[in-house]
């Protein structure tokens, strides 16, 4: 009921300066949002030659859907908008069902238990979810032992090299024909 | 009322809603932490069997060591201005919103719909940005702006407000909208009755009834700013040097690019204690400040 007072009363006043410049200033606010987001869609159009060559504003020459097409193939799009479908759906089915059920529970029932549940659970929102993988974490370790190994190998060379020999200044004396007087 | 214990059969009730979310929870958060505590006193380097304690000295080493300090230091100037700026301009916005400006929908629209892209991707965005399209600017107009804001350490850290501004204001905004829009009409009447002009309404009514918006608002930006990794990764990679370092990406690089695991974790602990401390104080003092109508 409040809602549709209110909304009476302001579209009803006159419409003064204030009201234009404040819709001039959020147009060129919500422009300016907008641009980087419009850039992005213009580059994907574009050749690798426009990009690097032509203007950045420049809208491209032709709609080809070339590089849509090489993403489709890179990202495996089919697969893996199927995959983060599947996430999305179940994460938000059991989230809406266990938050909601937990969040009434705790708002309901003012025992202690339920107090401490609730920190505890805004606790868990401050960590910074660190999802490792296994694998991955494997394979950058190994690739930075082998770095290792390699760099340790070359310094050792290196060290062996000075160690068995040694810097001598050699004099030579060449010979050197000169003329005499005959 | 006194601790009771949970007897009754609305209790056991109310006790079977709640565990589904507490065990997932431990599951999925507490126990890992735990581990991470665990390892933080150890000396372990991420995959060989042995672990060695060394008590607190991972601890002691987060003071001595100038990269940490210089990645708190970064967080901290960069969590403080995104919740000045955040904050201020998502206030702005909302109120010239709810104003009664027409297309206030569209404007909405437009505004929130770069939190609908990742970070990475928005640092991503904001790279090409500064490094193509803004100089590209300068071409067109002759003029000689410098825009490459991620090339040295004094302005990387405006690069990254901009870019980090540009993608959550429309979210925060929305927040203050709802907010606004539930500050009953009739407070508002009252006090232009009373003779009040638009500011003096500004700060008396409209600022104490947004008060649970304000606790949200600044909770949500300052433990999202602490938090800030995507972006550094898709845009600077730490900075020129280390100047845009943040404490989650140094985490990382030591963690796994520098195989010490243990020290890694003591700085995830650290970070955590940090965050619960200063959510608390702000919570504390946020509340206070609300009134339920």
């Amino acid at each position: 009921m409040s809602t549709t007072k209110k909304l009476q009363s302001k579209a009803s006043r006159k419409k003064k300066w204030g009201d234009i410049t404040l819709q001039v200033v959020m147009t060129i606010v919500a422009i300016l949002f907008l641009v980087p987001v419009f850039i992005i869609f213009n580059y994907s159009f574009k050749t690798k030659k426009e990009l690097y060559l032509g203007n950045a504003f420049a809208l491209p020459q032709s709609v080809n859907f070339d590089n849509y097409a090489a993403a489709y193939k890179k990202l495996n799009l089919g697969t893996t908008f199927f995959n983060t479908l599947l996430y999305t759906v179940i994460s938000v089915l059991i989230l809406a069902l266990v938050c909601g059920m937990t969040a009434w529970a705790i708002a309901r029932c003012k025992r202690r238990f339920f107090q401490f549940s609730y920190i505890y659970f805004i606790v868990g929102y401050l960590i910074p979810y660190e999802d490792w993988s296994l694998s991955e974490l494997q394979e950058r370790t190994a690739l930075v032992q082998e770095f290792d190994r390699l760099a340790d190998a070359i310094v050792s060379a290196g060290i062996e090299t000075a160690e068995t020999h040694e810097v001598v200044e050699e004099i030579f004396y060449e010979p050197v024909s000169k003329k005499c007087f005959a | 009322m006194g601790r009771k214990k949970l007897t009754g059969s609305m209790d056991r009730q109310y006790l079977l809603l709640v565990l589904p979310g507490l065990i997932v929870f431990t599951i999925g958060i507490i126990i890992p932490m735990f581990l991470g505590l665990f390892y933080s006193i150890t000396d372990r380097d991420g995959m060989s069997a042995q672990k060695t304690f060394v008590g607190l000295k991972n601890y002691l080493d987060l003071f001595r060591d100038s990269a940490t300090r210089d990645a708190w230091w970064f967080t901290i100037r960069f969590t403080v201005w995104n919740t000045i700026l955040q904050n201020v301009f998502a206030l702005l916005f909302a109120v010239a919103l709810d104003s009664g400006i027409r297309a206030q929908k569209l404007y909405r629209t437009a505004l929130f719909i770069p939190c609908l892209i990742s970070a990475l991707i928005v640092g991503f965005i904001w790279l090409r940005m500064y490094s193509n399209v803004l100089p590209s600017i300068n071409e067109m107009l002759g003029t000689e702006i410098n825009f490459l804001l991620f090339g040295s350490k004094d302005t990387v850290l405006t690069g990254l407000l901009i870019a980090n501004n540009w993608q959550w204001i429309g979210y925060w905004m929305m927040i203050y909208l709802a907010g606004l829009q539930s500050i009953p009409a009739d407070l508002h009447e009252a006090a232009k009755i009373d003779g009040a002009g638009p500011v003096k309404r500004f700060f008396n009514v409209t600022c104490p009834m947004l008060a649970p918006s304000f606790t949200v608002c600044i909770v949500g930006i300052t433990t999202g700013s602490l938090k800030v990794y995507d972006l550094l990764v898709a845009s600077t990679r730490g900075g020129p040097g280390r100047a845009s370092t943040s404490i989650i990406y140094q985490t990382y690089t030591t963690a796994i690019n520098g195989r010490q695991f243990g020290y890694g974790s003591a700085m995830s602990i650290s970070l955590v204690i940090v965050l619960l401390l200063v959510a608390l104080v702000q919570v504390k003092i946020l509340k206070k400040r609300e009134i339920q109508v």
